[in-house]
C-alpha cells in the first residue's frame, strides 16, 4: 500500500489487535471509580465557582459561593403587607425566571427541588461553601433563602413533590444555621426570623401532603429563632414602636415596627414607611431597603431595593442582581422582571403615611436599643 | 455514557454559557478517554489523575474562547490535554514506564488467567514502546481515547491524512511485534466510514 492509499483509508487494526488494545486500556489505563469521583468533584467545584463569579460580575454583587450567587432568588419572598393575589403569582414567576437565568438551563431543571439531581445539587452547594467563617455564614444564609424561594416557587406551581423536597432541605439547613454562635448569630437570626412570614403565607395554599413538612419547618424555625435569640451579642435586642406609631429599631440586629419603622444595621423596618439600612427589610406603604452588602427587600406601594434585592410594589425597582415587580418594575441588575399587571398602575400611590416621623435613628456604635415612642 | 456529536455541541453551547451541569455532562463523557490518554503518556497514575483534572480545569478557562468552526470539541479538548502532558513532561523530566501503571483486571480471573493477562499486557506495553513517539501518540488517541482521525489530527496539530499514515504504520508495527496476523480485509476501509 502506498502513502496516498494509506492517507485515504481509515486504518483498521483488525479484531484481534483491537481487542488486545482495548483490554490493555481497560486493565492498565482506566481511571478507578474513586479517581473519577475525586476529579469530578474538583472540576465541578471549579465550574460552580466560575459560574458564581460570572453572575456576581454581571450583577456587581459579590458572590462568595454558589449559594450566595443564587441568593437573590431566595429573597424573592412575600411579606405580610404585600398584595398576595396576582402580585404573588408574578413575584413567584419572577423568582422562577431568575432561578432559571441564574442557575441554568435544561440541565438545571433536573436538579430542581423534587428533581432527580436535587440532592446532588444540594451536596455540591454544601461542598463549595467557603471556608472563611464570615463568607461561610453568608453562603449558608443564601442557601437557606434559596430553599425558601424554592418553597414559594413550588407552592405557586402546586408542585407537592418539589415542595416536600424543598421543605426537607430548608429544615435541615436552618437547623445548621441554628448552630451559629457569637456575633454572627444576629445575622443568622435576622435571616431566619424574616422567613417566618413567608412560610406562613405559603401555608395558606400548601397542598395537604406537604402541610406536615411545612409545620415541621415552622417548628424548626421557631426553635432556631429561640436558640439564636439566646445567643448574647451586643446591641441585638432592638424593638420597635406601637402600631401606627413611630418605631425606632435597635442597633445591630434590630426590629422596628410601627407607623414609621426604622432599623439600622441588620434590621427589619415594618410600617407605613418602613426603612431598613444595612442588610434589611423595609415593608410598608413606602418600603425601602438598602443593603449594606446588597441584601435588601422593599415591599409596598413603592418598593426599592439596592444591591442584590427584590423590589415589589406599585413601583418596584431593584438595583444590582434584583427583581423588580409591580406596575413599573425596573431592575438594572442581572435580572429584572417588570410586571405589566393591570392591577398595579405606574406611580401607584402608597398607603397614607402615619403622622409621626421617626424620632431616633440608632447607630451601630450605640448598642442600646431605643424603644418606639409613637402612639397608635 | 454515550452521547452523539449533536448532543455534545448542545452541551458545549450550554457550558460556554456558564451552565456547570452541562460542563459536568461533558466531563462525564470525556474524562475516561482523557484519563486514558494522559495515563498512557505519563505512566504514573497519580500524575494522570492530577493532569486529567487539570485538563478539565483548563477547558473551563478556555471554553469561552472555543469556537466550533468545524473543529470537533473532542479534538480541541485533546489538544489541551496534549499541551498539559507536554508541559508536565518538560517540567518533570521524568518518564515513568507504562509498567508503573496499576493493573485492574475484571476480578473474575484465576491465577493462570491473570498470569496470561499480565504477559499480554507486558507484550502490548513493549510493542507500544517500540513505536515512534508520533506513531504511539496516534495509536493512543485512536484506540485509548477513541478519537477519529480528524479529531486526532486536531489534537496533534497535523493533517488528517498524516494521522492515518501514522496509524497505518503503527498498526503494522504492532501486528509484527505482537504476532497478530493481518487479514487483508482488515487493512483499511474508505475514509469516513468509521471513527
Amino acid at each position: 500500500m502506498n502513502e496516498d492509499e494509506m492517507q485515504a483509508l481509515e486504518p483498521q487494526a483488525g479484531e484481534t489487535l483491537e481487542r488486545m488494545l482495548a483490554r490493555y486500556a481497560r486493565v492498565r489505563l482506566d481511571p478507578s471509580p474513586a479517581q473519577a469521583r475525586r476529579a469530578r468533584a474538583a472540576v465541578m467545584e471549579e465550574a460552580w465557582r466560575r459560574r458564581f463569579e460570572l453572575v456576581a460580575a454581571s450583577s456587581g454583587v459579590p458572590a462568595a459561593s454558589p449559594a450566595a450567587a443564587v441568593a437573590p432568588v431566595g429573597r424573592a419572598r412575600r411579606l405580610p403587607f404585600a398584595g398576595w393575589g396576582a402580585r404573588r403569582l408574578s413575584g413567584a414567576a419572577s423568582a422562577a425566571v431568575l432561578a432559571g437565568v441564574l442557575v441554568g438551563s435544561t440541565a438545571f431543571a433536573t436538579s430542581r427541588a423534587g428533581g432527580p439531581f436535587y440532592e446532588t445539587r444540594l451536596a455540591v452547594e454544601e461542598l463549595t461553601l467557603p471556608s472563611d467563617p464570615a463568607s461561610h455564614l453568608e453562603a449558608e444564609i443564601a442557601m437557606v433563602q434559596t430553599r425558601l424561594a424554592e418553597i414559594v416557587e413550588a407552592s405557586s406551581r402546586d408542585d407537592e413533590r418539589a415542595m416536600t423536597a424543598a421543605l426537607a432541605a430548608y429544615e435541615r439547613e436552618i437547623a445548621t444555621l441554628g448552630a451559629t454562635t457569637g456575633e454572627p448569630a444576629a445575622r443568622a437570626l435576622e435571616a431566619v426570623a424574616s422567613h417566618r412570614a413567608v412560610l406562613e403565607r405559603v401555608a395558606g395554599g400548601v397542598p395537604a401532603q406537604a402541610r406536615g413538612g411545612l409545620e415541621r419547618a415552622l417548628a424548626t424555625g421557631d426553635k432556631v429563632i429561640d436558640r439564636l435569640s439566646a445567643v448574647e451579642v451586643p446591641g441585638s435586642a432592638g424593638s420597635g414602636g406601637a402600631p401606627n406609631g413611630t418605631g425606632t429599631g435597635g442597633n445591630g440586629a434590630g426590629v422596628g415596627t410601627g407607623g414609621n419603622g426604622n432599623a439600622n444595621g441588620a434590621g427589619v423596618g415594618t410600617g407605613g414607611n418602613g426603612n431598613a439600612n444595612g442588610a434589611g427589610v423595609g415593608t410598608g406603604g413606602n418600603g425601602t431597603g438598602t443593603g449594606g452588602n446588597g441584601t435588601g427587600v422593599g415591599t409596598g406601594g413603592n418598593g426599592t431595593a439596592n444591591g442584590a434585592g427584590v423590589g415589589t410594589g406599585g413601583n418596584g425597582t431593584a438595583n444590582g442582581a434584583g427583581v423588580g415587580t409591580g406596575g413599573n418594575g425596573t431592575g438594572p441588575g442581572a435580572a429584572a422582571t417588570p410586571d405589566p399587571s393591570p392591577t398595579d398602575k405606574p406611580g401607584r400611590t402608597p398607603p397614607p403615611k402615619p403622622t409621626k416621623e421617626p424620632v431616633d435613628q440608632g447607630n451601630k456604635k450605640n448598642a442600646t436599643p431605643s424603644p418606639g415612642t409613637g402612639k397608635p | 455514557m454515550t452521547i452523539d456529536d449533536e448532543a455534545i455541541e448542545r452541551l458545549v453551547v450550554a457550558a460556554k454559557g456558564g451552565d456547570p451541569e452541562a460542563f459536568g455532562s461533558l466531563f462525564d463523557h470525556f474524562h475516561g478517554p482523557v484519563y486514558r490518554y494522559v495515563a498512557a503518556r505519563v505512566g504514573r497514575p497519580s500524575d494522570a489523575e492530577d493532569l486529567a483534572q487539570l485538563v478539565f480545569v483548563k477547558a473551563l478557562e478556555a471554553l469561552p474562547r472555543y469556537e466550533s468552526r468545524g473543529v470537533p470539541f473532542g479534538g480541541w479538548l485533546f489538544r489541551l490535554a496534549r499541551n498539559v502532558v507536554i508541559d508536565h513532561v518538560r517540567t518533570r523530566r521524568e518518564h515513568a514506564t507504562l509498567d508503573l501503571i496499576v493493573e485492574r483486571s475484571g476480578g473474575d480471573e484465576g491465577p493462570d488467567e491473570l498470569a496470561v493477562l499480565r504477559q499480554e499486557m507486558d507484550s502490548v506495553a513493549c510493542a507500544l514502546r517500540r513505536l515512534t513517539p508520533e506513531q504511539r501518540e496516534a495509536i493512543e488517541l485512536r484506540f485509548f481515547a477513541g478519537l477519529s482521525a480528524r479529531e486526532a489530527a486536531e489534537a496533534m496539530g497535523r493533517q488528517e491524512g498524516t494521522i492515518r499514515g501514522l496509524q497505518f504504520r503503527a498498526i503494522a508495527a504492532l501486528r509484527r511485534e505482537l504476532g497478530v496476523q493481518a487479514d487483508p480485509d482488515e487493512l483499511g476501509r474508505v475514509s469516513g466510514t468509521t471513527r
